[in-house]
């Protein structure tokens, strides 16, 4: 009977069950008081009043979720990382520059046995030379690829040069400001931050902070600056605070940065 | 898109997808905390809870879940957490309940009706609140409890006798 009931209040009773129902309550009036009496009581309650959240709960939300956002990305950057470094041993540019590095070995050995008196080094600085010449190559070219993700691997394997020239610098200021994918703009912003010893990359970074319009990408670049301790940032950090479209936890994060910058 | 793909997404590391479901959500969970009797700022950080959950928590979410019954799961247990970190002053806890019925519902008769549900055993009263006020199936119920359909239906039976009994003293 109680399975029956609730069933009945769910209107989910099958035509035999409502039969079944009905034979029992024409059977027992008291019953039939009872179940009548809870059904009219059931029906009366009020329905629902709902609530609306305030707006706290919604920045709450979103804050966590651009924070989150960010640890998967670099989450997937360090396994981009991971899988260029495995798929790089199949690249032919990297079947080439083996060849090279194989050829300049091979020359070196000869030479060192040869001639013990030799300048080792130099031709040891020469190899080195070369295979970070190979790895900019190879970098400059990936970045025009059409594929996002490709253009993150490209942006990615710029970690992996030691000290890379201006042509690099350059081409990764420009995916910064230029490119399609905000997901690549903001693996260029981080790239960069990581040659934050490069004036020409700080510089390009505080640049960025006022063009870019993409939340994600604002917050990064204002994180960058601030834990690069560049104060040039203060000025257009400001900027992004007076401007009226610019999102709230933006700013919020930007009032952070100016008070931490100008300590 | 259906909420089950919408958290496929948010699994496979699409976070965006997320506000998809926190749009859909936030108010029936903040209200399915509002009518356990939690103050507003209690019910709104409690709500958050869920969501930093269903984040932190998103690769245990399987192809073939109900995303509602997943969801009203998680925040059953943050109000059960909930309930146990306060349970040291249970005393203070349940009067703040009773103030924060009377602040979040002005409707008497609704008041009257929640005032009775809080009187119940919480087994009732949670059957009868997600039946009645958050529509849950029974099917769905049960899922979220792990306890079976029947003894669901037979809790609704019971716990709405029970309810009727209190209204009427109350009233």
């Amino acid at each position: 009977m109680e399975q029956l009931f609730a069933d009945y209040l769910d209107n989910t009773l099958s035509p035999k069950q409502k039969q079944e129902l009905e034979t029992l309550l024409t059977n027992d009036a008291a019953l039939k008081k009872e179940f009548e009496e809870l059904k009219s009581f059931y029906e009366g309650i009020p329905a629902a009043k709902e609530q609306e959240p305030n707006a706290n709960l919604d920045l709450g939300f979103y804050m966590m979720l651009e924070k989150e956002k960010g640890a998967e990305q670099k989450r997937k950057e360090k396994q981009q990382k991971g899988a260029l470094r495995i798929s790089w041993i199949h690249s032919p540019i990297l079947k080439y520059a083996a060849g090279v590095v194989l050829l300049l070995g091979i020359f070196w050995v000869g030479r060192n046995t040869a001639d013990k008196n030799l300048a080792d080094l130099e031709d040891l600085t020469q190899i080195k030379r070369d295979m970070q010449q190979t790895k900019e190559l190879v970098m400059l070219s990936m970045l025009k690829r059409e594929s996002a993700s490709e253009r993150i691997k490209a942006v990615n394997y710029s970690y992996d040069l030691n000290k890379p020239d201006e042509e690099v610098l350059k081409a990764l200021i420009k995916t910064l400001n230029t490119d399609p994918n905000i997901n690549v703009r903001t693996a260029a912003a981080e790239a960069l931050s990581h040659f934050g010893d490069e004036k020409i990359a700080r510089d390009a970074l505080i640049q960025t902070l006022l063009t870019q319009q993409e939340p994600t990408l604002q917050i990064t670049v204002i994180d960058i600056l601030a834990n690069l301790g560049e104060k040039r940032a203060v000025k257009p950090m400001q900027k992004l605070l007076q401007n009226t479209d610019t999102d709230d936890f933006v700013k919020r994060k930007a009032q952070e940065s100016v008070r931490m910058l100008t300590m | 898109m259906t909420d089950e793909a919408a958290m496929q997404y948010v699994a496979l590391g699409d976070l965006d997808k997320a506000a998809i479901l926190y749009e859909r959500y936030k108010r029936p969970l903040y209200n399915f905390y509002l009518r356990f009797g939690l103050e507003r700022d209690s019910s709104q950080d409690l709500t958050q809870q869920v969501f930093y959950r269903l984040i932190h928590y998103r690769n245990t979410f399987r192809e073939g879940y109900e995303f509602r019954t997943w969801i009203y799961r998680i925040a059953r247990n943050i109000y059960h957490d909930f309930l146990k970190e306060h349970s040291h002053n249970h005393k203070d806890l349940h009067e703040n309940i009773e103030v924060a019925e009377e602040e979040n519902y002005d409707d008497e008769q609704h008041l009257l009706i929640q005032k009775a549900l809080a009187k119940l055993a919480p087994e009732y009263q949670e059957v009868l609140r997600m039946s009645r006020y958050d529509e849950l199936k029974y099917e769905e119920i049960a899922d979220i409890l792990n306890i079976s359909v029947s003894l669901v239906k037979v809790r609704v039976h019971r716990g709405l006798k029970q309810l009727k009994e209190e209204y009427l003293k109350l009233n």
